[in-house]
């Protein structure tokens, strides 16, 4: 009796097999779409206008029938229509910031599992689109925050420089009598200063980049007990140093520059209550042989260094680090009110060197800075 | 480093304090009031400027940069100074000149017990002016000290209630007193008409020691 039932068992079974196969075909062929659709967006470097103009042929394998849409981009209306526009269609709207975004994907009317593929495939597409959305509001923001940052550090020093040149202006309009000859020195003094200040400012916006290009001065052997306990110091922080007589090889400059960023950091940290209220700021070294992380180091380090300091940095009463991750990156700024640039800088001006700024951030411990650079003793 | 200093530049009253961090800015202001007759210290930072300020209490008035070492970008130092001046109870005038972002850091720095604001880049004529008016207040309140009268800077928050003003008034008053006294328990109590146990027991309530004085 069963055995009648072959021939139709045989054809459900197959007629199974191949919607299977189709379906899975389909779902196969989707999925490619949306791999390039991606790999276009990653080569057009996630821009928005650009992908939206070059992603037609993709879509339009992908079985639409047409793509429109209208992009406010920073205030310019854009409109573009491709393929053909029919009564189905996805569509989806953005608006974030200075950016509004209107897309319509049309498609043929058909069965279901296609209808099924393509609003997959058009989901994807638009998480694209705003993916590229949120990628330029955040560069275009970083960018704004960044200026704002430097105009503030920049601003301090013009202002100095022009409240030194009213100054002496005012004296020279209406010097008192009398006091012509004092009134001489103080030009002769102040106009040497106003060089010296216009320097600072320049060597300031280099210094912006001095990562970047690389460290220029020459490297000198600086006292590493004493350079470290004047930056303390300045910086109002008591401290307890010990190490063996040393001096690092670097740029005084360069390495005031990353002493300042992580104490000035520091500082910040305990007037934000972020840090223990009873600091207790320990500064050891050792010397080695071998840097510990070699990544970038090696590009300026001079045969004869024969060996490495590394000095570790830490409060012996700090609170756990909540995101070491974040220490490092570029313009990221706990507080909010410095550049977020700091210790990105250090951390390249060590590399410079020839050296490594690296940390350690137990859970349940106080975080370590660990600066490596060459030295000798 | 950079190491705290104080110098005593020509020995003529009445004596102002110059608080800068930048050397040439500070050199050249300093020039420009001693050739006006006034006599300047300087300091460059706020350690610096409360020493400077406890070896010559004769100070009248402080003319003050907010962004200071080592948070020049800010002007936490700056008001942190103003702070430990009020804190201190000293009479001297605080007059600010700073670059910081004007509207905030004027607000900050009047809360915090400025007598003046003056944005930088300022004109030498409005700074001298600013020094001249605070001089004046300053010899006019160490006038009124000597015949009794003391005035009081409380920074009052209305819904702390009226207790919270009095206690903070009460605790200003035994501090100024026990300033011009020198410490003496006995002529404060007799200046402010309280029993010397009165003193001793606001000295114990508010935490006051010799060196807050």
């Amino acid at each position: 009796m069963i055995a009648l039932l072959y021939p139709y068992l045989i054809l459900i079974g197959g007629t199974i097999l191949m919607v299977v196969a189709l379906l899975l075909h389909q779902a196969q062929r989707q999925t490619e779409r949306a791999s390039e659709l991606m790999r276009l967006n990653e080569t057009l470097e996630f821009d928005l206008p650009d992908f939206l103009r070059a992603s037609w042929p993709d879509l339009s394998a992908g079985g639409f029938t047409g793509l429109s849409w209208h992009l406010v981009w920073f205030g310019t209306d854009i409109k573009e229509t491709h393929g053909k526009r029919s009564s189905v269609f996805l569509s989806k709207n953005f608006d974030v910031g200075d950016i509004r975004l209107h897309v319509e994907l049309f498609t043929p009317k058909h069965g279901w599992e296609r209808s099924y593929f393509s609003r997959t495939l058009a989901e994807k597409f638009f998480l694209l689109l705003q993916m590229d959305l949120w990628t330029k509001l955040g560069s275009v923001r970083s960018t704004f925050e960044q200026t704002a940052r430097m105009s503030v550090f920049l601003q301090h020093d013009i202002k100095n420089m022009l409240q030194l040149t009213s100054l002496a202006a005012d004296q020279l309009m209406k010097p008192v009598p009398g006091q012509e000859s004092r009134l001489m020195e103080m030009l002769k003094r102040s106009l040497p200063a106003l060089q010296e200040r216009a320097d600072r400012i320049l060597k300031r916006l280099v210094q912006s980049s001095e990562a970047q290009l690389g460290a220029r001065n020459k490297a000198a052997a600086v006292n590493l007990k004493a350079f470290a306990g004047n930056a303390l110091d300045l910086h109002g922080l008591p401290a307890q140093l010990q190490g063996p007589d040393c001096f690092v090889l670097i740029a005084p400059d360069s390495f005031q520059s990353i002493l300042d960023n992580l104490l000035g950091n520091y500082v910040q940290q305990i007037q934000a209550g972020n840090s223990s209220q009873t600091p207790k700021l320990l500064l050891n070294w050792h010397i080695h042989q071998n840097i510990a992380n070699k990544s970038d180091a090696g590009q300026s380090r001079a045969t004869d260094q024969p060996c490495f300091v590394s000095i570790r940095l830490y409060d012996h009463n700090g609170k756990p680090c909540l995101n070491p991750e974040r220490l490092f990156e570029p313009f990221w700024s706990e507080h909010g009110k410095g550049r977020g640039i700091g210790l990105f800088q250090s951390r390249q001006l060590a590399n410079k060197w020839g050296g490594a700024i690296n940390i350690e951030a137990p859970i349940d411990g106080p975080l370590v800075f660990i600066i490596e650079l060459p030295a000798k003793y | 480093m950079t190491s705290p200093h104080c110098n005593i530049s020509a020995d003529l009253p009445p004596p102002l304090l110059l608080v800068e961090d930048d050397a040439a800015l500070r050199s050249i202001l300093r020039d420009s009031l001693e050739m006006q007759g006034l006599r300047v210290f300087e300091a460059e930072c706020r350690k610096a400027a409360m020493t400077c300020l406890s070896n010559n209490p004769d100070i009248g008035v402080m003319l003050i940069d907010l962004g200071l070492p080592p948070a020049v970008h800010s002007t936490a130092e700056g008001i942190a100074l103003i702070n430990a001046i009020l804190v201190n109870n000293n009479t001297a005038k605080v007059i600010v000149l700073t670059g910081q972002d004007e509207e905030s850091s004027a607000l900050a720095a009047i809360r915090e017990g400025a007598f003046d604001f003056l944005a930088k880049p300022a004109q030498f004529d409005d700074i001298l002016r600013a020094v001249k008016r605070a001089l004046l207040f300053q010899r006019q309140e160490t006038q009124m000290a000597a015949e009794g009268l003391t005035r009081l800077q409380i920074n009052a928050r209305i819904c702390d209630g009226l207790k919270a003003v009095r206690e903070d008034a009460e605790e200003r008053l035994v501090r100024q007193v026990l300033k011009e006294t020198g410490f003496n328990v006995y002529q404060s109590a007799a200046r402010l008409g309280l029993k010397r146990e009165s003193i001793y027991y606001f000295l114990k309530k508010f935490g006051i020691n010799r060196q807050d004085s």
